[in-house]
């Protein structure tokens, strides 16, 4: 299943498409031609951008509002959280709407069209992936056993000090982890640039990754030019797997050398909220700012200097969205549904069997984990002449058998955890009680289970819903809402998004109007799920 | 016979459990005692079905079930941390097993009303696990083992997690349970009071081997091996010499075999080293020439002071010879 798509990547690397669809040998042509592109310096030089500078930037700020973070508490987690679970595209959309020139509210700070810049893509990445490198470090400060603190105490140890000779070598694995984690996604970042492109023109931008989508997308004979590419991609992100896998079972620490003048001194707590304050500035600017574009007018979105309040709010925008984007919105909606059903039920399933009866051992256990960290972008080659051969491409098919690759790993991760706590005896009294293993599971296990199934839900439905890489290489129309049970045409609400941010439409209003709806399931999810997210994450 | 273990063995990587023939008799109370780590857990877990040993074999009424399943085999067992279904009531608890075979909610309401009256829980049967104290919980669980009939009750250090005073109130009445219910019961303890107290039949396990099996009285009295004797209750080990015998071996004598002697005819000299003081007796610790603590029992209210050189007399009947050299438990 995992070797299918790296071998066939391998393999159509190797060979190229006919106009005819026929695959035909090569050999190394591709990769030669690699060498020989003229846009590849800038793409290779844009992809490190991404993947070290980024996440440098990243685990940098998630350090100290970690540490903010537990001085605090932990009841300014989940608004911190949300960006990572908005989807990608309408970040980006937000992002490109607050730092333009004229119509931005950059336009009071400094007047510079960002547009163009990869420096805006790396903002758009770190507001992505900062959160997921707070919990990490975070939950890792939260972990540390109340008789450290208590000894260090007892010591005389507090402070800035305690944090560098104790806090930092106990959570290095967890800085690690955040690292290793904010690279891969940089390395595979797609949404932002997607969205960015059509802002600064094509080749600024583009990465390795978005440089191999357009190969794939934009001509049939250069599939294997993108396979090639991302054949390069996947050594790399196999050995960021890899280091993943090895941080997240490491008990090594790191060992800092501290120095004697470093002094013992509680930092204030004022400083403390100062950190969290600018970072929920931070998270809620642009969000913010998207729901004031809603709101303004045709007419009032092209005033200079941009208002700040809308002078005659209207609705217009929400019911242009409401209109033309009905179909989108249906198969996003009816799609993240039924891939989130299924991923709910299988890594249940799974997850139990494999916490409480050890199905599949350790080595399934790593595996679905390098799966959570494989980006879907690899699978998208292989998989199209699959999905063409069964017919399912621009149908809703398409989508939902495609989807759980992204959702069903990680929900299986969460879920095998959350079974680590359940109690084996209970599991094996309903044994002893005379229900069969999948009878204990079904109706001893799941009601008990609640808790960890409604996270898994919302992590499933949530990733369904932001869902971009896919739907953009196996649809090309909006569901026939004509012929309704063809489950024809497949466009997601993201491509709906980012084709009003286009330069055809540029219809801001609307893009903005788009966004807010689809900021509104990961914030009301999130809100519902919010204890047993917080128990799952083990801040609580 | 009910139950019996045969050549059952069981591998762990650094252990192994070897059960070369074992059985059960109908109606009576067995206890399994072993140290911690012993294995007596794992054989257990093996007569459950919980477990499926690597070789041998497992025969409930004349039929192997070796490889059935715990949900196919009629053997209830209680675990030690009792494992009620949270989310369900008393009664919603004791009722699932009878819920599993389908029977007819009327038949199961009779079923567990009888149960529930034998274990006095009748006015506990609305309540929700965490709503009970753990004593409740406890029958709760004994219940829900027992309403299927099971042929073998299994009960998994039943009385670890009670406190103290509840803990000889609980083994009465387990013991008048099975007296009434007539169940064969397997119950598993590391406890050697316990299971002096409540067996028909013990059952001593060490490093995964049996090492006596007998009636509590004769296991005390009369135990084969050093390893019994030495855990089960106070002893004292030794060598022949000492007492002017044969230099062969070694010989043991309880505390309680063992008293003060006041004239000439003594066994043994010392001083003594600690007194401990237990209300009905008082535990003495003399140390005799050559090094060797020994203990004996004092009436409580004999006034001994540390220090003190006493000489004891062992009760020549009741000294036990042993052939082996004694490993350390």
């Amino acid at each position: 299943m995992t070797l299918y798509p790296i071998v066939a990547n391998i393999y159509i690397s190797l060979s190229t498409y006919t106009l005819r669809g026929e695959l035909v040998w090569v050999g190394p042509e591709n990769y030669r031609s690699i060498a020989e592109d003229p846009y590849i310096d800038r793409v290779i030089y844009n992809t490190l951008v991404y993947t070290i500078l980024a996440p440098a930037l990243t685990v940098a700020l998630a350090l100290p509002i970690s540490v903010s973070l537990k001085r605090v508490g932990s009841a300014f987690l989940l608004p911190i959280m949300i960006p990572s679970f908005i989807p990608a595209a309408t970040a980006a959309v937000m992002w490109y709407l607050m730092l333009n020139p004229f119509f931005g509210i950059s336009y009071y700070v400094y007047q510079y069209n960002w547009a163009s810049s990869i420096y805006t893509v790396v903002i758009i990445e770190i507001w992505r992936s900062l959160p997921l490198a707070i919990l990490i470090i975070y939950s890792g400060l939260k972990s540390i056993p109340r008789y450290i603190e208590e000894g260090a105490m007892a010591d005389g140890i507090i402070g800035i000090r305690k944090f560098l000779s104790i806090d930092l070598p106990i959570i290095s694995p967890q800085i690690l982890t955040a690292f290793v984690l904010s690279m891969i996604s940089g390395l595979f970042l797609f949404d932002p640039i997607y969205i960015g492109t059509s802002q600064a023109g094509p080749r600024a931008l583009d990465n390795l990754a978005f440089y191999a989508f357009e190969h794939f997308y934009t001509d049939i004979r250069l599939r294997g030019y993108a396979s090639a590419v991302i054949v390069i991609m996947t050594v790399f992100s196999t050995a960021l797997s890899i280091a993943y896998i090895r941080l997240i079972s490491s008990k090594t620490l790191l060992k800092i050398p501290v120095m004697r003048s470093i002094p013992s001194i509680e930092v204030p707590k004022v400083l403390h909220y100062l950190v969290i304050s600018l970072t929920l500035s931070f998270v809620f600017l642009p969000i913010a700012w998207l729901a004031i574009v809603s709101l303004k007018s045709a007419k009032e979105l092209l005033t200079i200097p941009p208002t700040i309040i809308p002078r005659s709010p209207t609705l217009d925008n929400y019911l242009y969205v409401i209109t033309t984007g009905a179909p989108y919105m249906i198969t996003s909606v009816s799609i993240a549904l039924i891939v989130t059903l299924l991923s709910v039920l299988l890594s249940s399933m799974l997850g139990y069997s494999m916490a409480l009866h050890g199905f599949g051992g350790r080595k399934l256990l790593i595996y679905i984990l390098y799966l959570t960290a494989t980006p879907t972008l690899i699978y998208i080659v292989p998989l199209f002449p699959i999905l063409r051969f069964a017919g399912l491409i621009n149908t809703w098919w398409a989508l939902i058998a495609t989807y759980p690759i992204m959702t069903i790993p990680i929900a299986t991760w969460i879920m095998y955890n959350y079974y680590q706590r359940y109690p084996r005896s209970v599991d094996e009294a309903a044994q002893a009680d005379g229900m069969n293993r999948f009878k204990a599971f079904a109706s001893i296990a799941i009601p008990l289970s609640k808790g960890g199934m409604g996270v898994v839900a919302v992590y499933s439905f949530l990733i369904c819903w932001g869902a971009l890489v896919f739907p953009l290489a196996f649809t090309y129309t909006p569901y026939d809402l004509s012929n309704p049970l063809s489950f024809s045409g497949a466009q997601t609400f993201s491509i709906y998004i980012a084709n009003l941010m286009s330069p055809v439409a540029s219809n801001y209003g609307a893009v903005a109007a788009a966004g807010v709806i689809s900021v509104v399931p990961p914030v009301v999810l999130l809100s519902i799920v919010r204890r047993d997210l917080e128990r799952i994450w083990g801040v609580r | 016979m009910v139950l019996e273990v045969r050549g059952v063995i069981k591998r762990f990587h650094n252990f192994e459990i070897r059960i070369d023939g074992l059985v059960f008799e109908d109606e009576k109370y067995y206890v399994i005692l072993g140290p911690s780590g012993s294995g007596k857990t794992t054989l257990l877990r093996i007569l459950a079905g919980l477990e499926i040993p690597d070789g041998g074999s497992v025969i409930l009424d004349g039929r192997d079930i070796t490889l059935e399943p715990p949900w196919r085999r009629n053997i209830g067992i209680v675990f030690q941390n009792y494992a009620l279904y949270p989310h369900m009531t008393a009664y919603d608890n004791i009722a699932s097993p009878l819920r599993v075979k389908k029977l007819p909610e009327r038949v199961i309401r009779e079923k567990v009303l009888s149960i529930a009256k034998i274990l006095g829980i009748e006015d506990q049967l609305s309540k929700y696990p965490h709503q009970m104290s753990g004593g409740q919980q406890q029958r709760v669980a004994i219940a829900r083992a027992l309403v299927k009939e099971p042929r073998v009750l299994l009960l998994d250090e039943p009385l670890s997690n009670l406190d103290a005073r509840l803990r000889v109130d609980v083994r009465g009445f387990l013991k008048m349970l099975q007296r009434r219910i007539g169940t064969t019961i397997i119950h598993v303890t590391h406890d050697q009071e316990e299971a002096l107290a409540i067996a028909d039949e013990i059952v001593l396990i060490n490093k995964g081997r049996i090492v006596e099996k007998g009636a509590p009285e004769d296991i005390y009295r009369k135990p084969k091996n050093i390893f019994t004797f030495k855990f089960l209750g106070l002893s004292n080990i030794v060598s022949p010499e000492l007492l002017g015998y044969r230099n062969e071996g070694l010989l043991g004598f309880r505390p309680e075999d063992a008293y003060i002697c006041y004239d000439t005819n003594c066994d043994l000299e010392g001083s003594v080293e600690a007194v401990e003081y237990l209300g009905s007796r008082k535990i003495v610790q003399i140390r005799i020439s050559g090094g060797q603590l020994i203990k004996i029992n004092v009436d409580p209210e004999n006034h001994i002071n540390i220090g003190e050189r006493i000489r004891i007399k062992i009760d020549k009947d009741r000294i036990l010879r042993f052939k082996e050299v004694p490993e350390d438990i």
